[in-house]
């Protein structure tokens, strides 16, 4: 098994006050975020990268991280937590630092931890705090009173162990920040990471989503502080961040807002604002974006691609009504087609999860979702990507579930199991197959960086852009995804007429299954090399800031 | 060898089908020379990435990337704001109802199981490794399967050549013909779990393989 890929990052400002550690290699803000705050407030930040390595959290421990704190001995140490499943590599990591002799105050931000803040200090007792809801403000209360502990309740939605071992929440959570614009812009510390040449870097535009999905933990997060929770930057801002990064070598931008395009009535207005702040400052650039299938017109994404829109992850989510009606989604299977065939039509990649299991998965709800994986073939080019949801804490479905007495394991992701036994093995099949398989996700990897490769030729060489290649590496995904499809009828006719309760001929199937799959993803990855289009140098190594 | 650009649509239409269609391995196997020439540089064996349970709304990924090379690190500089503007900010909505239909997911009937464990009680690992030790013979290549879990049953295929088939060894004889051809191990304990470990193995013009 590898081990965490860790290495220590640069250093912001002088002094040791803050070591922030987060995934960095997900190009995500929000440790970014927090190291702007804490160096306006004049503390020094290093930021430092954990890579994923063991889910289980035991064994191999970071120790590039434990060393640089050692080294440092900074005053105060934030993990910041994008994934539940990553959680217990954090807290192995907070137990590793104290065993080191590291005596910094440790605490963890993020929306997963603010929902389970007692369970986490009970968990770890290297874990001195929880900031609860969004941080910006209270890490910088809690790094100017680390000195005094009786001062800690006064951190808004700071949870610590009391002098009785008991949690102790200080206060609601913090405020939202109403004025996004008057937060400074995310560190990047002057070396983006760059593809092709191209540097590309991750922007917010908004904070917090207007709709209500039943999953969703952002939207469980905002809901549950106080303010507003959709707040956007006002377009001068953002565009004056875009156009430092664009002084910097920025070309691709990564738009990680959870809703990008605002509510009906402001949306045109936003959107000619950006394209007129762009055009008037002279920044040719290309982004990607996230957005609802009923966000997608036609019109409006060909304004949106003319300005650089390359690629867009559509959250699809389902292809089964019912399943859509259960998360809360208020869309129908039939706008989520029509959204991936407009984009399709107007030259946009398309991207998506098809979540075929949750808890109240049923054979007939899965066979809608690989009908729908059908239907949509055709009209996308990108490789099918079935996944199962989260039940992340905080959120609707995971009230619902431990109402039922269901969930299991950590609240940080509770574990379930589909009722139907049937069902279940089909979701263990899946893991089996395609989730966990390495040649699979080697080749979904691949695959994006072709797409990246030919859409950012098309916007900035349109004359070296090879059409018959793009139609080609459409035509390799279509043929992958028919046989990760033919895969799945055999699963389920499998499932509803087979011995899928024997282990014996379960394990048989799976073999053949995944050799099949494998076979695929071997003759895709050729093909794609033999077109020129190979792994980029350094592809298959996470790339962070170094020492 | 005709580069794959230059050959007619119809032509690169029909070997992709013919390869990928067909979902069979060996099918594949069989086309692979004629568009898996140059075979591409060998490779890190394969790691096992673990199952993500992703926060739904994750993006598209970013591409793999190369870092730009910097200088010494500075400090950033935070950037001059501009005069504040009023950003848009919207209340909560109202909290949706329930789905009334999502009741029908509810209602749905299991299935009636067997008292036994369900079958995949866990995805667990093995890997192939490379045998250094065996003699580099015309007898075949030598790979070995390992599992931290102890008492797997192994099981080999492979989709062109030879395989002998000896539990925790395979000895792999490759075929005459160029190409590329997937190894793959299978670890079962029976209803305690499973694993998988594939290798692409390239056989060159000249005979020679290499691990891809």
């Amino acid at each position: 098994m590898p081990g965490p890929s860790a290495g220590p990052a640069s250093t912001l400002a002088a002094g040791n006050d803050v070591l922030l550690v987060e995934d960095l290699g997900q190009q995500r803000l929000p440790a970014r975020a927090l190291a702007a705050v804490l160096l306006q407030a004049g503390f020094g930040v290093q930021l430092a990268h954990l890579g994923p390595g063991r889910s289980d959290g035991g064994g191999d421990v970071p120790r590039a991280i434990v060393a640089l704190a050692e080294q440092l001995q900074p005053r105060l140490v934030l993990l910041s937590i994008l994934f539940g499943s990553r959680v217990p590599e954090y807290l192995a990591l907070a137990g590793a630092l104290r065993r080191a002799g590291v005596c910094a105050h440790i605490t963890m931000a993020g929306p997963l931890p603010s929902f389970a803040p007692s369970e986490l200090l009970a968990a770890c007792p290297a874990l001195d705090s929880v900031l609860c809801g969004e941080a910006e403000a209270s890490v910088v209360e809690l790094a100017s009173r680390l000195d005094d502990p009786a001062q800690w309740p006064l951190v808004p939605g700071l949870a610590c162990r009391a002098p009785g071992g008991s949690t102790r929440r200080a206060g609601d959570w913090p405020a939202l920040v109403a004025d996004l614009d008057s937060l400074p812009f995310p560190v990047h510390d002057g070396r983006l990471p760059s593809y092709l040449n191209y540097g590309f870097a991750t922007v917010e535009g908004s904070r917090g989503c207007y709709h209500g999905c039943a999953f969703c933990l952002p939207v469980a997060f905002y809901r549950g502080s106080r303010g507003p929770c959709y707040r956007a930057r006002s377009s001068a801002n953002l565009v004056d961040e875009i156009e430092s990064l664009y002084r910097q070598g920025a070309r691709l931008f990564l738009f990680d807002d959870e809703q990008f395009l605002p509510p009906g009535s402001f949306r045109a207005e936003r959107i000619a604002q950006l394209e007129q702040e762009l055009a008037r400052r002279g920044l040719e650039i290309a982004f990607t974006i996230k957005c609802r299938a009923d966000d997608v017109e036609a019109a409006l994404f060909r304004q949106l691609r003319g300005m650089g829109l390359l690629r867009v992850y559509v959250g699809v989510e389902s292809g089964c009504q019912a399943s859509l009606d259960l998360f809360g989604k208020g869309v129908t299977v039939e706008r989520n087609f029509k959204a991936l065939a407009t984009l399709d039509d107007l030259g946009i990649v398309a991207d998506f999860f098809d979540l075929l299991f949750h808890p109240w998965s049923t054979l007939e709800t899965v066979e809608n979702e690989i009908a729908f994986c059908k239907r949509v073939a055709p009209h996308i080019s990108t490789p099918l990507r079935f996944n199962e949801v989260g039940i992340l804490p905080g959120t609707r479905l995971a009230d619902r579930l431990r109402m039922e007495g269901r969930c299991s394991g950590e609240p940080w992701t509770w574990s379930y199991e589909i009722v139907d036994p049937r069902v279940e093995v089909l979701r263990r099949l899946n893991r089996l197959v395609f989730t966990s398989s390495a040649h699979w996700i080697r080749m979904e990897r691949r695959l994006t960086d072709s797409w990246y490769t030919l859409l950012l030729e098309r916007r900035f060489q349109p004359a070296r852009f090879d059409d018959a290649l793009a139609s080609t590496v459409r035509e390799v995904v279509a043929c992958l995804n028919r046989e990760w499809l033919a895969v799945w009828s055999e699963m389920l006719e499998f499932a509803r007429a087979g011995p899928i309760l024997e282990a014996g001929k379960v394990n048989d199937a799976a073999g053949r299954w995944v050799s099949r799959v494998n076979a695929g993803c071997m003759h895709g990855a050729g093909i794609l090399s033999d077109l020129g289009l190979s792994p980029s140098t350094g592809s298959e190594a996470e790339v962070v800031p170094s020492c | 060898m005709i580069p794959w650009r230059k050959l007619p649509k119809n032509l690169q239409r029909a070997i992709l089908a013919m390869m990928l269609l067909s979902g069979e391995a060996a099918v594949a196997s069989c086309c692979a020379p004629m568009v898996c020439d140059p075979p591409p540089p060998p490779s890190v064996t394969p790691q096992p990435t673990p199952a993500v349970s992703p926060i739904i709304c994750d993006p598209a990924p970013p591409p793999s990337s190369t870092p730009t090379p910097t200088a010494t690190p500075t400090a950033t500089v935070t950037p001059v704001r501009p005069p504040v503007k009023t950003p848009m900010i919207f209340d909560p909505p109202p909290e949706p109802p329930p789905a009334p239909d999502s009741m029908r997911i509810e209602r749905a009937k299991a299935a009636k199981g067997s008292s036994a464990p369900l079958p995949l009680a866990e995805i667990r690992s093995v890997s192939i490794y490379t045998d250094d030790s065996a003699p580099d013979s015309a007898d075949g290549l030598v790979f070995e399967a390992g599992s931290p879990w102890p008492e797997a049953r192994y099981r080999w295929s492979a989709s062109g050549g030879s395989l002998e088939d000896d539990g925790g060894r395979a000895t792999w004889q490759p075929p005459n013909r160029a190409g590329r051809y997937l190894l793959q191990v299978v670890a079962d304990w029976d209803a305690a779990g499973l694993a998988v470990d594939a290798l692409v193995l390239v056989v060159g013009e000249d005979g020679s393989v290499t691990v891809g």
